[in-house]
């Protein structure tokens, strides 16, 4: 039996619906349909990728944006009722499909420095998101959180939607399920992140060439970002 | 050339492969089957039965019970929507093309974002990759979202078993 299997008779068994709600979340991480956003998430929290102890904080922000994310969709449907979610689940996943994109190439060029952000003055909202996301030491992580949580592929807005939900809504303590499940989505990204900034820094160590691989790691992750944010916007374009 | 030249190399082509899995792992938007499940039954004919909705479907004229199996997906489709529908098509193909030649299965494939079909995206409530199966009897219609089959993706004969007996079970109630 597979892991998705384990977690459908999990689910289904209904002992334990806190612990179903952390492996659907652990599942939508895992799942092929959000692995650009977890890959760019891993990137930008691996920047200061020698600096152990920030990467751990960053990955506990990143996985905090999360959870106000999903906190806050899932309040709103419990409270609104489930009619609301096929026009809510609707708008996130085509917003996140024209926003995503523009929003990591920008983070992406800011990270590289290239532009300055007088430069990008302007650039009107998403500018001004771009360049706290990548900026701010601690807001940028949580915000990247925030965003991603927000940006919906199909898969997971499936699980999120149609199985997180209702289990939300038939259990007692339903309510804290949604920030559950997304301890669950950013667990794997923030467990990938201090095993690399944990090998990186160890070799870089050893190579006595810390700012040289921060360096470098800081411009592969801009890259990552922009790369995924121009494999956003062709999806979008294309659709 | 130095060590530390060496990661930088490595690091690089590292970003390479990711690029290259990006690519494989949710670059096919156009909604061809590329994925065709490989299910690891004895016999493996090609899915050809897709019936892209272009009518409302409703009770048939005749009063004939039917089971209806809809797959709902926005444009964009990630590689785990196509492989849903894949699944889907294959099975249908290979246990139930009698049932569908009766007309007692009908299937069909829907882009939700596609305006012409705004009217059955209301009716069921779609939104996402999501699958429906609505059993009409007498007339009357009962639309029930099948959530399980979404966590069979990647293997691919639990994902056909399962996908049988969802069908089958509604097929025996319309009897």
């Amino acid at each position: 039996m597979g892991f998705n299997e384990f977690v459908l008779h999990f689910t289904e068994s209904g002992g334990w619906p806190v612990i179903a709600a952390f492996l659907i979340g652990l599942l939508a991480a895992i799942s092929p349909c959000p692995l650009t956003t977890n890959i760019t998430a891993l990137a930008f929290i691996s920047r200061n990728i020698t600096d152990r102890k920030y990467v751990a904080i960053a990955g506990a922000l990143y996985t905090l944006g999360r959870m106000v994310s999903y906190s806050i969709i899932g309040v709103v449907i419990i409270l609104a009722g489930e009619h609301i979610i096929p026009g809510l689940a609707n708008s996130l996943q085509s917003s996140g499909e024209m926003f995503l994109g523009p929003l990591l190439i920008v983070v992406g060029i800011l990270m590289l420095g290239i532009i300055k952000i007088p430069a990008l003055k302007g650039g009107g909202r998403l500018a001004r998101i771009g360049e706290k996301v990548a900026r701010r030491r601690w807001l940028g992580p949580f915000l990247l959180g925030v965003v991603f949580a927000l940006a919906f592929c199909p898969y997971t807005a499936l699980l999120f939607f149609a199985v997180l939900i209702p289990l939300s809504i038939k259990s007692t303590a339903g309510i804290t399920f949604p920030a559950v499940f997304a301890i669950g989505t950013g667990l794997p990204v923030l467990i990938f992140a201090v095993l690399l900034s944990f090998s990186v820094s160890k070799v870089s160590k050893w190579l006595d060439k810390v700012t040289a691989a921060e360096k470098w790691v800081r411009r592969i992750a801009a890259v990552v970002c922009i790369g995924v944010g121009i494999y956003y916007v062709v999806l979008w374009a294309q659709s | 050339m130095g060590i530390f030249s060496k990661f930088r190399l490595a690091a690089l082509a590292a970003v390479l492969l990711l690029t290259v899995s990006l690519v494989s792992a949710c670059g096919d938007t156009t909604g061809q089957p590329t994925p065709t499940p490989t299910i690891s039954a004895t016999v493996q004919p090609t899915p050809t039965a897709t019936v892209v909705a272009t009518a409302q479907p409703t009770a048939t004229p005749d009063g004939q019970n039917v089971l209806y199996v809809m797959y709902f997906h926005r444009t964009q489709r990630c590689a785990s929507c196509i492989y849903a529908e894949d699944g889907i098509v294959w099975t249908i193909d290979t246990y139930f093309s009698d049932e569908v030649a009766d007309g007692k299965l009908i299937f069909m494939s829907i882009d939700l974002q596609d305006t012409a079909n705004a009217e059955l995206v209301s009716k069921y409530g779609a939104y996402t990759s999501q699958l429906f199966m609505n059993k009409v009897t007498n007339g009357e219609e009962e639309i029930e979202q099948i959530t399980s089959l979404w966590f069979y993706i990647g293997n691919d004969q639990a994902y056909s078993d399962a996908a049988k007996a969802e069908i089958e079970e509604r097929l025996e109630y319309l009897e």
